[in-house]
Formats: C-alpha cells, sequence, structure tokens
C-alpha cells in the first residue's frame, strides 16, 4: 500500500468522506479523490477482462475502466437501479477508472481517531466487509463506527490492484 | 546539485542533440575516407565548446573535463596542426559514446570513468603535437589548455575546464567561430520552441475528442436550419483543420533515426572489417512520432543484416568489379498517404536457391509448393519465421529471426513490405507505412451484439457467403474449419467464440467449436433448403473478414459489417493491456467505446497460427507433420478401377458428349469442338490403366495443351482443393506423377503433357 493512505488528508484530525451504498453496506473514499459522479451511461463490455471489470465507458472523451466492486467483494450480483452510479476518481488516483455504486449516500467528516485501521489489527476484520475479505486485501483503509452502522473506508488508489487479486469464480465462503 | 531543474533538463536535451550532430559529423568525416572539412570540424568543435561550457555551469566536472579534452584535440585540427583522419575519428567517436553515458547518468555522480577515454584523445594530441613541431599554443582565447597525462585525468578536474562564472558559453564573444551561434542547428534559432511531450498528447487527445463532438454535432443538427448548417460546416473545417495541425505536431523528420544508423554501420562494418558507406536521402520526410520509434528496431535488423550478409568483404567486391566500399542507401520518400522506406545494399543479393533449399530441408515447404513459385515468390520465403539465407551465423545476425520480425512489426503498424534481390547486385527492401497511427480507417464490425473495430490495414477482404455456399466453402479438416477462397484454404477463427472464451484455445477447444459450428452451418443450409422450397429468402448467410498479419491469413467470422470510419486510437487501459487480443479502444460517434482489435492477438488466441506459421489444413488421420501438398484438382473416374486427378489449372474446360459425335479418322478418335476437330483421348491407350467403358453419355475434359486434345471420361466426381499426401513411389506409371488417396479412393495424378506427346497425331487427318 502507498504511503499516501488519505487518513489524515489535508487536516490530520478529520477525514472528509464521499459515502455510497453497496450491497446495503456503506462504504467511503476520500473524498479529494473523487472526480465526479454520473449517471446512465452505456458501459461496453469487456472480453477477456478481469472479472471485476464490468466495461470501459467514454466521458468527456477520455476512457474510463469501470470497477464492479461487488465482484471484488464476493457480493451478490443485482441488476443496476435507477440509483445506480458511477463514481470516477482523478487522474491523480490511477488511470481513468471508476466503480460502480447501488447509490450515492452523502459527504461524512469523520474524525480520523474514529477509524479503526484494520491494517494494524490481527484479529478479524469487522462483519461489514463480509466473510470474504481474502479477496480484499489491500483496498480498505479500516472502518468507522457511525449510529447507522459502520462506513468501511476504501482506499482508492488500491482499487485497480485489487482486481487482479479477485478471484475469477466466486470466492470460498469459508476464506478467512 | 543542479541550480534549476527545468534549465537542467533542456541543459541535458540540448547537449545530447549537440552530440547526435557531433557523431554525424564525425561519422561523415569519416565515410569519406579521407579527412574532415574544415567546415565539419569547425561545427563539431563549436558543439564541443557549448557542451563544455554548459556542464561546467551545472557542475558536470567529468563531463566538462573530457569535452575540453576533446576540444583540444579539435582545436589543433582547426588550426591545421592535425588533420583528422579515421583514427581521430574513432577516439573522438568513444569520447562522444562516453560524454552520453555521463549525461545520461547525470544526475547520480557515479557515471562511467573517463580515464580511458581522455588517455586516446591525449595520445592523438600528442601524435598531432609531435607531427605539428612544438606543442600548439591553441590559437584561441580560450586558456591554454594543459594536456593531462590520462592517469591524472579523474583527479580533481582543472577549473579553467570549465570556467562557471561564464554561464552562458555559447555566448562568449571571444572567438570568432564560437561569436556565430553554436546552436545553429537548435531549434531555437528556427523560431520554435520545445513542448514538453505529455501536453501534445493531451492536445492530441482534445482534438480527437473535438472529432466526436462534430460527429455527434452532425448527427443531431437540423439539416433545414441555414444558419445551424453554416455553423456545422465552419465546426467541421475547424475541426479538421485543428485535428491536422496537432498531428503536425507529432510529426518527426526520419532523419533522427536514420542518424542512428550512420553509427550502427560504422561500428559494424569497423567489427566485420569491411568498409561500408551510408547514404540517406529523404531525410527531412516527417513520420509519426509513434510510428517512428516503433520502426527502430525493425531498421536496425535490416541494416545489421545487409551489413553482415549482404555486403561481401572488399577482395569479393573486387573480384566481382565491384567498388572496394558497399554501398548501404536509406532513402525515405511521401506516396499518398503513406511513407515509403527504402533500404538498399550493393551487396551479393539473396540467394534463392539457398532459400529455396533452407525452406525444403525445415519442411516449411514441400517440393510441390515451391514448383512453381518465381523469383519474387521464392525471395518471400525470406520472411518465414526461421528462415536465413545467411550461410552461417554470426553474433551480428543470421539468427533466423529478422526478415519475419520485420514484416510483422511494419505490418502492424498498418504497413507492408516488400523485398526485392538480384544475385551479385543487391538487395532493397521497400517498407511502406501509414504517415501516422493516431487516427486510421478501421471496419468497424458487430459481434455478439457488441461493435469493434479492426484496422483497414489488417483486412484483405470482406467476404460474404450465402446459402449452399455455406455448406460447400467452408470444410472441417481435423478438429479445424477452413474456408476454400479461390483455390486457397484459409483457417477460420470465430470472433463469438474467441470473447466467449478467455483462454488460448488448445486441440479441444478447438474441436468442440468446429464441432457446434459445422452443426449450425448444416442446420442453418437446411432451414434454408426449406425456406427456398416454399419460395421464401433463405436467410442463410455467413460473413467473415480475411485478415492477415505477418505471414498469418485467417477468416474471422463475424456477425455484421458496419462500414469503415477514421477511428481515433487511443491506448487500452493499464488493467488490460495483458489481453492480448485488443490493440487499443476508440470512441465512436454515439459516445460508445469500441475496442480495436488486435489481428496477431486474435490469430494467436484462435490457435489459426503457430510459431508465426499459419495453419496447414490437415484431414482427418496421419499425424498433423506428415508432407501433405496443397493441390487444386478435377477429379474423374474413367475405367471401373481408377480414379483420377488432373491440375485444375490445366483444365480448359468439361464438354458432356455422346457417344455417337465421336467420329474415327486414321486410328484415332475425333470429336468436333467449335468447328475443330479435337483429338480423343482413352487413357487405357496411352496408360496402363483399365479401359474406358462406352456409354451413351461421357464427358470430354479439355486440357490446356497444344496441340488441343481432351479426355474421355465416364464420370466427374469433384473439382477443389485437397491436401494429399503424394505417393511417388508405388505406382510407377509413366504419364503418372503421383498417388495419392482422396476420399477413401487411391486417385493418380496425371502428366497431361506426356499424354499429349502420347497422341498419334496426324494432324492432316481431317
Amino acid at each position: 500500500m502507498t504511503t499516501s493512505a488519505p487518513i489524515g488528508h489535508g487536516k490530520e484530525m478529520w477525514m472528509h468522506l464521499f459515502t455510497f451504498r453497496l450491497a446495503g453496506r456503506l462504504f467511503g473514499v476520500d473524498i479529494h479523490d473523487v472526480k465526479e459522479v454520473v449517471q446512465d451511461v452505456a458501459l461496453t463490455p469487456v472480453s477477456h477482462a478481469p472479472p471485476a471489470v464490468s466495461g470501459l465507458v467514454a466521458i468527456r472523451g477520455q476512457i474510463h475502466l469501470i470497477v464492479d466492486l461487488r465482484v471484488i467483494f464476493g457480493f451478490d450480483q443485482e441488476p443496476p437501479s435507477k440509483d445506480s452510479r458511477l463514481v470516477l476518481f482523478r487522474a491523480a488516483v490511477d488511470e481513468p477508472f471508476g466503480i460502480l455504486v447501488d447509490a450515492t449516500d452523502a459527504v461524512r467528516v469523520i474524525a480520523t481517531a474514529e477509524i479503526v485501521d484494520r491494517r494494524r489489527r490481527q484479529d478479524r476484520p469487522p462483519a461489514a466487509v463480509g466473510d470474504r475479505r481474502r479477496s480484499a486485501p489491500d483496498i480498505g483503509i479500516g472502518v468507522c463506527p457511525l449510529d447507522e452502522g459502520l462506513i468501511v473506508i476504501l482506499h482508492a488508489r488500491g482499487i485497480l490492484g485489487a482486481l487482479a487479486r479477485a478471484p475469477a469464480t466466486r470466492p470460498d465462503p469459508h476464506g478467512s | 546539485m543542479a541550480p534549476n531543474s527545468s534549465a537542467l533538463d533542456e541543459f541535458l536535451v540540448e547537449a545530447k542533440e549537440h552530440l547526435d550532430a557531433i557523431e554525424e559529423d564525425l561519422l561523415a568525416a569519416g565515410v569519406e575516407g579521407a579527412t574532415a572539412t574544415d567546415e565539419q570540424v569547425r561545427r563539431v568543435f563549436r558543439a564541443i565548446h557549448t557542451i563544455k561550457g554548459n556542464a561546467g555551469f551545472f557542475g558536470f566536472k567529468r563531463t566538462a573535463t573530457l569535452a575540453h579534452a576533446m576540444e583540444t584535440l579539435l582545436a589543433l585540427a582547426r588550426a591545421h596542426k592535425v588533420v583528422l583522419g579515421p583514427t581521430h575519428v574513432d577516439g573522438l567517436l568513444h569520447c562522444v559514446d562516453v560524454l552520453r553515458a555521463l549525461l545520461d547518468d547525470a544526475e547520480t555522480s557515479d557515471g562511467p570513468d573517463i580515464a580511458v577515454a581522455m588517455a586516446r584523445v591525449a595520445a592523438l594530441v600528442e601524435r598531432g603535437g609531435a607531427l605539428a613541431g612544438p606543442p600548439p599554443q591553441v590559437p584561441t582565447a580560450q586558456p591554454a589548455p594543459p594536456l593531462l597525462p590520462p592517469d591524472r585525468t579523474v583527479a580533481p578536474p582543472d577549473r579553467t575546464a570549465a570556467p562557471p562564472e561564464v554561464p552562458v558559453a555559447p555566448t562568449e564573444p571571444q572567438d570568432d567561430d564560437l561569436s556565430a551561434p553554436a546552436v545553429d542547428a537548435s531549434p531555437a534559432a528556427q523560431g520554435s520552441l520545445r513542448v514538453r511531450l505529455e501536453l501534445l498528447d493531451h492536445l492530441m487527445m482534445l482534438a480527437g475528442e473535438l472529432v466526436l463532438v462534430r460527429n455527434q454535432h452532425l448527427q443531431h443538427a437540423d439539416p433545414n436550419s441555414l444558419t445551424e448548417r453554416a455553423l456545422s460546416q465552419r465546426l467541421d473545417a475547424l475541426t479538421m483543420g485543428i485535428q491536422q495541425t496537432v498531428m503536425q505536431t507529432r510529426m518527426q523528420p526520419i532523419g533522427n533515426l536514420f542518424g542512428k544508423y550512420a553509427r550502427v554501420v560504422h561500428d559494424l562494418a569497423a567489427k566485420l572489417g569491411k568498409s561500408i558507406a551510408l547514404e540517406m536521402t529523404g531525410s527531412q520526410v516527417e513520420l509519426d512520432k509513434t510510428i517512428l520509434e516503433l520502426l527502430t528496431d525493425p531498421l536496425t535488423h535490416v541494416i545489421r543484416n545487409s551489413c553482415d550478409h549482404g555486403i561481401e568483404p572488399a577482395e569479393l567486391r573486387r573480384s566481382a568489379g565491384k567498388p572496394d566500399v558497399g554501398r548501404i542507401t536509406l532513402a525515405a520518400r511521401h506516396e499518398g498517404s503513406q511513407i515509403v522506406v527504402e533500404i538498399a545494399d550493393d551487396g551479393r543479393g539473396i540467394d534463392v536457391r539457398a532459400l529455396r533449399d533452407k525452406a525444403l530441408s525445415s519442411g516449411m515447404k514441400t517440393s510441390a509448393d515451391l514448383t512453381g513459385m518465381n523469383r519474387n515468390e521464392l525471395l518471400s520465403l525470406a520472411f518465414l519465421p526461421g528462415l536465413s539465407s545467411a550461410g552461417s551465423v554470426s553474433d551480428v545476425s543470421g539468427r533466423g529471426v529478422g526478415m519475419d520480425v520485420v514484416r510483422t512489426g511494419v505490418e502492424r503498424l498498418g504497413g507492408t513490405v516488400e523485398l526485392r534481390s538480384q544475385p551479385g547486385q543487391g538487395t532493397v527492401l521497400v517498407l511502406k507505412m501509414p504517415l501516422t497511427l493516431a487516427i486510421i480507417p478501421s471496419l468497424v464490425l458487430a459481434s455478439e451484439g457488441r461493435r469493434f473495430a479492426i484496422p483497414q490495414a489488417n483486412i484483405e477482404e470482406l467476404v460474404r457467403l450465402y446459402d449452399a455456399d455455406v455448406n460447400d466453402r467452408i470444410a472441417c479438416v481435423g478438429d479445424r474449419e477452413v474456408c476454400r477462397l479461390r483455390g486457397q484454404l484459409v483457417p477460420v477463427a470465430h470472433l463469438a467464440e474467441v470473447l466467449r472464451r478467455p483462454v488460448p484455445f488448445d486441440a479441444a477447444t478447438q474441436a468442440e467449436i468446429t464441432k457446434t459450428s459445422s452443426a449450425a452451418r448444416r442446420e442453418c443450409w437446411r432451414a434454408a433448403e426449406a425456406r427456398l422450397a416454399k419460395g421464401e429468402s433463405s436467410q442463410c448467410m455467413i460473413t467473415f473478414a480475411i485478415l492477415r498479419v505477418g505471414a498469418t491469413r485467417f477468416a474471422l467470422v463475424l456477425d455484421d459489417l458496419l462500414g469503415i470510419q477514421e477511428i481515433v486510437v487511443k491506448p487500452i487501459h493499464r488493467c488490460l493491456k495483458h489481453v492480448s487480443i485488443y490493440a487499443g479502444a476508440t470512441v465512436l460517434g454515439d459516445g460508445q467505446v469500441a475496442l480495436i482489435l488486435d489481428a496477431l492477438g486474435l490469430a494467436r488466441h484462435a490457435r489459426v497460427e503457430f510459431d508465426g506459421e499459419p495453419a496447414r489444413a490437415t484431414p482427418h488421420g496421419g499425424p498433423p507433420h506428415d508432407h501433405r501438398e496443397h493441390l487444386s484438382l478435377l477429379l474423374f473416374a474413367c475405367g471401373a478401377d481408377e480414379r483420377f486427378g488432373v491440375d485444375l489449372r490445366r483444365v480448359r474446360r468439361i464438354e458432356q458428349i455422346e457417344r455417337r459425335q465421336i467420329e474415327r479418322a486414321a486410328g484415332q478418335e475425333y470429336v468436333t469442338i467449335e468447328g475443330r476437330m479435337t483429338p480423343v483421348v482413352r487413357l487405357d491407350r496411352v496408360l496402363s490403366v483399365s479401359p474406358t467403358p462406352d456409354s451413351d453419355t461421357m464427358y470430354l475434359v479439355l486440357v490446356h495443351h497444344a496441340p488441343a486434345f481432351g479426355v474421355l471420361v465416364s464420370s466427374v466426381i469433384d473439382a477443389g482443393s485437397y491436401d494429399l499426401v503424394l505417393d511417388r513411389v508405388t505406382m510407377p506409371i509413366r504419364g503418372v506423377t503421383a498417388s495419392a488417396v482422396q476420399g477413401g479412393h487411391m486417385t493418380l495424378l496425371l502428366d497431361i503433357d506426356y499424354i499429349g506427346r502420347a497422341i498419334p497425331v496426324e494432324r492432316g487427318a481431317a
């Protein structure tokens, strides 16, 4: 993982999270990594691509690779709804790419002190990420408990790296 | 270390340009065999002086020291105290290499050692000085450069070598020569400016984007509104203008590339002990930067080949009546929207017979393949992977990879390669390439409801088969499908199957695909027949593109053709780079992304190509590597026992005749065809085969032969292309060239010329 993990990005004490919903769970990414949110675009599927690649889409002339986090996390597939969106990341994060989300949520400011950095924990991860964490090694930063549940904080820079590691088939439900 | 990193970058770039220019001048001086001209010496001196000054300013001490030593030698040459001959040129070139390495390592302080280069130059200076009498007082206003003994040169450098108090060396006004702009070759002198490459790439992307916006606008503009139409037209014209201008910025003179080869040739000639002159024309011809870069390796291959195998040693050249100095010519020119690059040498040429023998002995071609090949076709054998005409393998070239790499490389760029060679006269290789890769005409096609693009350069032809042809023209041989196209068998790949299967095909996959596909074809034709019987349209058809890349040619079956479009090529995302079937991506007029297919990647994935060699069709049974020959035959039967085959090219036509049409004269049978008495040959009369039984209806196979004759045949079985194992031993009958088993029957291949000679002709009989 890169050293530029966005914990304490800008201000030391607070983190601005762009949050979204995926498979009934709440996720967040550092808002500084997000370029834009788009809806209603037709993806071009890519044969032979890693299974977590949903396809390609051209936004303002740039071709973006769209990643399906459901595959990376091993969640069940669901057809897109009217709330589905594409979250595109800034060029500074990686080559143009974005992720599919079920719905956008909000921009939340959380205290970095509240983030449980799971990288420092040896025990089992929080339930919010499900039992299949094995397939998502480097993209999570930590979790942050809120009143309505946990936010899983993702590291945008780790998403493309997780593509290659995502299993070609459904992951083993008894995985660590 | 550096005062300012962008100034440093500029220095490094400029210094390298100067080194290129120096190298060019030095090589030119060396090639002339004689000595450097005053002008060349002055130019080299000025460039070295600039490097020295700037290096000193930036604190590159060793660079400055070495440049200073070179300058000393050049100063002597300029003052005519030393005449720059080949030894000096070699020594200076060596220094140029060391300087280049020093500049490459500018960021780190541990560059290469300059001691050896210093020693070489110092020795040359001393020798020159001795010749010129007393040590020269260099007539420049430079502080007299002390000639450092080699062992001292790596010691802390002489501060005078790089006076930091004179930051801008080129403007040093002390010397007449130096007051002339030392950077006369640099772009600054021509009113131009350095632009960062990523800026240009971005501009290029924006221009491409503008093209798309224009396309979309044209689709939506109201054709009835005058103002909108006028606006559209202006937008259109401006877009094209911007696009072309941006493309222009990416163009670089091919001379940048050619220049590199002067050194390659110089070094190789020295290594091989030959003397070779390199001539370049059309260096100003401009080419897209990407193409230029991709062309570097193939051209190096070709030039190495020419030096090593093309140009003969001097004594051989002399005995052949050629000048001692071998000549390699590099020429570039425009031809329509293409660039033509010719690499010619006046060496020994390619030994076609050796190529032929090699192809035969390596089993790449059979003797049947080779007979009837003309010189050009034989020459093209040189492009077969793994085939080298070179008698020996040297470390320079001749490893048997080379020409196929050249061809594949150029064809991947959408270009073509042509080889011409006359024994004893030399070899010419002609490369034709598109001007640019960024926007290329492509075929847009559909498969599985998705759109793809294939560069037009890869497409040989588009074919659509209907109805019975669907069943007849595509056949299964072994576990693969082939398409019969004008007497040639072309392996078939289904785009849909390739897309569906991420793992490259193995034999089992291929067999499975072949099975389902041929069943589908039969079903399609059966349904079509039923519909046709009812008077409806058949709706049975199959569309494919014949693709060629390198030595590989195959038919790609697709769903639909959507037309040819100019597409803006965008590189594929880094996460998809490993997927071999794509060459890039593009955005179509409606804003959707389409993937650009890579013909070579498809061929490899679908296994229509092995090791660069196109798959040969192999029928059922028999190991796949026995010697099959590909023949176009007319098959027929005469007597009860044998079946015969005749080369289809020898068949003029087939005439149905009745027994009563056969007339006899002077013991020979004739049939009147088109008012002419045509001899009828019964095979049992000329060959020892079973007699042809008479029946009311028979066929006369009229052949190309003078005088004309026809072979009497009781039934025609088939005509087409066959891959057969020929047996020339088992049936040693005169008039039969070989025998083969076709469709479970013994088939004798007839020698038409023998039969023609065997007819007891009395021309005046009629």
